[in-house]
């Protein structure tokens, strides 16, 4: 009996149902691959760890004085916290990548792999974070090299296959290597596994021995604690070793997708909320629709617990085919997608299936959906069935003229509409709720792509303390006043960067002449320094030591150490977050030896074109002099960045998704509307109105509720999408987002929104052609 | 396929109050609604002053019955959403008529038909059934149409209100007024001055009962012959 309701009520609102399942696909798929990768590449990560056997701690330890390295493997091994440890013995070596096809002898440090690498003989490795080779190439090859996938990303832009060539320029001499294959580790990334005869034709004494030891704690030992202990204690003894943490590795694979992850669930959140909205509007229109039937089956016996049963199963069966149909369509595109995102994840996944993201999923889709039809339904508790047969439900009373057609002035279509909008309450708050939503979306959207997508050097102003357009290194020590003068150059200033420590923290200490002069500079709070005893510190390092403005605080590097008094605060993703700025005044007093010979640039209006005719103009007037050059604006610029490339996709994908959703929903309303208005449609045809009248009515009706929703949206979107961004940055040092949030982003938003809804609504209402006068009498 | 209507060629008469009876199914409101562009006929033609109105497509007919057509439903079918004022003064603007004559017409006629000014921006919902048809009238008679077409305009009220609608009625074609009214009930036939009689979609009978004059016995047995002879 129950069945055959349900079926009925099918097939009575199948093409609702199409769009209502439509809108539960795409929100359903969002939520679940959201969770779906969030989860997936967290435990892919702790699992690696697991079967990698990976360390908890890496210490680099690089000198040529074996003592010196012996002093800290000594330290190690003397700690009682430390479980076990392995030392990979590697070399350091000046390795020049050699592109046939680039421009000889180019500066740029985009195009030209170029550094000291690590080198270490192919088989010679240990328990600690054994390389786990995942790409090996299946033919012999005389001088094979390997290198880690995340290098091959990094470096090469994934440029490289097995079995590819590869010229090394290696102390002045050109190897031919043949990529043998790609490993996969945690914290051994760093290394390129060469034959050991080959290694050992490499080494010689001026080669920097660099040791890599991988620690293992006792469990129960905390590791930020360890780090921190570590750190301070090569600080202090003047050791040149740096320590790296498991969690920063971690914090290297895992936030890319932790950000996209954000996004689709932030995203899938919204569209959840419109379908639980749609249930609710159809459910309560069609009881009004169909009040005689509920009577009929009231008067027939069913029992008001099956007729709502009934109305309840319809959307709580549809919403469960749409969430399995979106983890059909997950499973389906996993492999592909997990391909394209080895370029932010640096990591292979092997994407089984996730119970806890299907079911979560589930739950909240499935549940929610059950949630609120039992909600909508509670009306057919009340009716009774003699009412319903004679009367049905009022749900109008129309007590209020609104525009009153002999004073109202405007065309006669303009005034009917106005009196559409303002009879349907529940339509209104349907309509403004969705665009709600989706004016927030749009305005992320837009925000995030002109920051990060069209604008990309806003971004690294965002993440960086300085956010120059160009870098350069040059030989000379103070090459800053001739490219002060170089044509088109707006500022220029020298920088450099040390370490030191605080309570134990190993801090990054960035010195320029006067941090007042940097364009740029990412200040949240305070002043700048101006004084040799003043610093402004990270708002990450303030917030986790709680340093206040005005504090004064010991700064210690080796053995030396000075009180400076803090004088504001700063962000950026240096070092997570974790540094001080100093100007070049207040350096001595830790000792440090200043080069002034890493130059910032900022050009004018960070014009690309221009930035191109800096760069020239550099290497024309330095030559030989100029090390290298990075020229940001440019590299953003041309989309090759995976993070531009991924705010692009994301932008892309947040428009065609707020597009779907504006139309699922609008179908699904305009067929009810329709349906509901069937009669005054009829009498306004046989009156004279034209299909097209109609149609503009309806759009036009409809506009008020789209510009509120659309228009609160954009402007509570642009307001808090640098709080957003923020949360979505803040493990890389972000402690306030301050992109350009505009109105011109509001205006934008609200524009679209209007200009797209119209037309969506108007293409959409063409069903109103259908309607014919005379069926108004045949009906 | 089936013809509701055939062989069917007649024309109706400017200033008439014409009447088209006949028995259930016999196609008399198709032929109303064939003749007023509301529905199109699949064959013959129909001409409307003149012109061919059979090749029109739909937004054409629709611009068609706002300028020449005025129709009273059986139903009412007046808009719920609208004010009494609004429901009489939406079929005027659509002609582009002056916003001011209009509403001053509008008032007017409402008055004439007995509908005060009290009720003027009530609902529908909130008049009686008389009420309510006398108000789609002066919707029909707002632009002056050609002519009115009216579908059993009292078969939905009870025997006072009816009296009241054909008083309207009759009172509009008195001062010009053509109407073409499909009815099956003979208290309100006697109001026209032609009556159709249609059988299984033809014309099997006409009658001319002249102007109607209130109390008039003679036509009542005119009318009445008439349509025993019909078979009525």
């Amino acid at each position: 009996m129950l069945g055959k309701l349900i079926k009925a009520n099918f097939r009575k609102d199948m093409s609702h149902m199409i769009s209502f399942l439509l809108i539960v696909i795409l929100s359903s798929f969002l939520m679940q691959l959201g969770m779906f990768l969030v989860l997936g590449y967290n435990s892919q990560f702790e699992q690696k760890v697991e079967e990698l056997n990976s360390a908890d701690l890496m210490v680099f330890s690089a000198s040529y004085d074996e003592e010196a390295r012996r002093a800290v493997i000594d330290y190690i091994s003397s700690l009682p916290e430390v479980d076990y440890y392995e030392l990979v013995p590697t070399i350091s070596l000046y390795t020049e990548v050699v592109d046939e096809n680039a421009e000889t002898d180019s500066k740029n440090g985009y195009e030209n792999v170029s550094g000291t690498y690590d080198y270490a003989p192919y088989g010679e490795w240990g328990e600690i974070d054994r390389p786990q080779f995942v790409d090996v190439y299946d033919q012999t090859v005389d001088e094979p090299i390997y290198m880690s996938r995340l290098y091959n990303q990094v470096l090469f832009k994934g440029k490289y296959q097995a079995g590819d060539e590869i010229i090394l320029k290696i102390n002045d001499r050109e190897r031919l290597f043949t990529v043998a294959g790609f490993y996969e580790s945690i914290s051994l990334y760093n290394i390129f596994y060469i034959d050991p005869t080959t290694l050992a034709e490499l080494n010689s004494e001026n080669v920097l021995p660099i040791d890599q030891i991988t620690i293992k704690l006792v469990d129960g030992v905390d590791i930020t604690e360890e780090y921190n202990k570590l750190t301070n204690e090569f600080s202090t003894r003047n050791i040149g070793s740096a320590v790296v943490s498991i969690d920063e590795f971690k914090l290297q694979y895992t936030q890319m997708i932790n950000i996209i992850s954000v996004f689709l669930c932030a995203f899938a959140i919204i569209i959840t909320l419109v379908v639980l909205i749609v249930i609710y509007f159809r459910i309560t229109n069609s009881i009004e629709q169909n009040i005689v039937n509920i009577g009929a089956l009231k008067a027939l016996g069913y029992t008001t617990h099956q007729i709502r049963t009934a109305h309840i199963m319809e959307f709580v069966i549809t919403a469960g085919i749409g969430f399995l149909v979106s983890t059909g369509i997950i499973y389906a595109i996993i492999s592909p997608l997990e391909v394209a995102l080895r370029q932010v994840a640096y990591m292979s996944w092997d994407h089984p299936f996730d119970p806890v993201a299907f079911a979560a999923t589930g739950i909240i889709i499935i549940g929610s959906a059950f949630f609120v039809a039992l909600k909508s339904t509670k009306s057919i508790k009340s009716l009774d069935p003699v009412q319903a047969l004679r009367f049905g439900l009022k749900s109008h009373s129309f007590r209020r003229n609104v525009a009153p057609l002999d004073t109202a002035a405007g065309p006669l279509v303009w005034l009917m509409a106005i009196k559409s909008s303002f009879s349907s309450r529940k339509q209104n708050v349907l309509v403004t709720v969705v665009m709600f939503s989706i004016g927030l979306s749009l305005a992320i959207a837009v925000f995030v792509g002109y920051n990060i997508g069209y604008k990309p050097m806003n971004l690294l102003r965002l993440l960086t303390d300085n956010g120059s357009d160009i870098y350069c290194s040059f030989s000379d020590e103070n090459p800053l006043p001739e490219v002060a003068d170089l044509p088109y150059v707006e500022k220029a200033w020298w920088s450099a960067s040390y370490s030191a420590s605080y309570d134990g923290i190993n801090l990054n200490v960035d010195v320029t002449e006067d941090w007042n002069y940097i364009p740029y500079a990412n200040l949240l709070e305070g002043r700048y320094p101006k004084f040799d005893d003043e610093i402004a510190v990270g708002k990450k390092l303030a917030d986790s030591k709680g340093i206040m403005i005005g504090d004064m605080i010991m700064i210690e590097n080796g053995n030396r150490n000075f009180e400076y008094t803090v004088t504001g605060f700063a962000q950026g993703s240096e070092n997570y977050g974790l540094f001080i700025l100093m100007n070049e005044d207040a350096a001595p007093h830790l000792g440090y030896e200043i080069y002034k010979n890493g130059i910032n640039i900022t050009v004018e209006n960070s014009d690309p074109v221009k930035t191109k005719k800096v760069v020239e103009s550099i290497e024309d007037t330095f030559g030989g002099r100029l090390r290298y050059y990075m020229d940001y604006c440019t590299a953003l610029e041309d989309g090759s960045d995976p993070t531009v490339i991924l705010a692009r996709v994301i932008c892309i994908i947040l428009v065609i998704v707020s597009l779907a959703v504006i139309w699922l929903t609008m179908m699904l309303l305009i067929k009810t509307i329709i349906i509901k208005s069937q009669k005054e449609l009829g009498i306004k045809k046989a009156l004279g109105f034209t299909s097209e009248q109609l149609r503009t009515e309806l759009s036009l009706s409809m506009m008020p509720a789209i510009t509120l929703g659309i228009g609160t949206g954009a402007v509570v979107g642009i307001l808090n999408s640098n709080s957003f961004l923020t949360v979505l940055l803040s493990a890389y040092g972000v402690s306030e987002s301050n992109m350009e949030a505009s109105p011109w982003m509001m205006i934008t938003v609200i524009v679209f929104g209007l200009i797209v809804s119209y037309f969506m609504v108007y293409a959409l209402s063409r069903r109103i052609k259908k309607i014919s006068a005379y069926s108004l009498i045949t009906e | 396929m089936q013809h509701v209507i055939k062989n069917l060629d007649t024309e109706i008469y400017e200033g008439d109050f014409t009447v088209i009876m006949g028995s259930s199914g016999a196609g008399k409101s198709t032929l109303l609604y064939a003749l007023s562009g509301m529905d199109k006929a699949s064959l013959g033609k129909v001409y409307f002053s003149e012109r061919n109105i059979t090749g029109f497509n739909s937004d054409q007919l629709a611009i068609f019955r706002r300028k020449h057509c005025g129709f009273v439903f059986q139903q009412v079918y007046l808009m719920d959403s609208m004010s009494v004022l609004d429901n009489v003064l939406t079929a005027g603007l659509l002609t582009g008529q002056n916003r001011r004559q209009l509403n001053a017409k509008a008032r007017d006629l409402l008055k004439q038909v007995g509908i005060e000014p009290k009720l003027w921006n009530k609902f529908p919902n909130q008049l009686s059934g008389g009420e309510a048809q006398r108000v789609g009238i002066v919707r029909a008679i707002i632009n002056s149409p050609d002519m009115v077409f009216a579908d059993e305009p009292t078969g939905a009220l009870n025997s006072s209100s009816s009296d009241q609608v054909l008083n309207v009625l009759t009172e509009v074609n008195r001062q010009g007024q053509s109407i073409l009214m499909v009815t099956h009930d003979m208290k309100s036939a006697r109001r026209g001055n032609r009556i159709i009689y249609l059988k299984d979609g033809t014309i099997s009978g006409e009658c001319d009962l002249g102007p109607y004059v209130t109390g008039d016995r003679a036509r009542h047995d005119k009318l009445r012959a008439f349509l025993t002879e019909m078979g009525w």
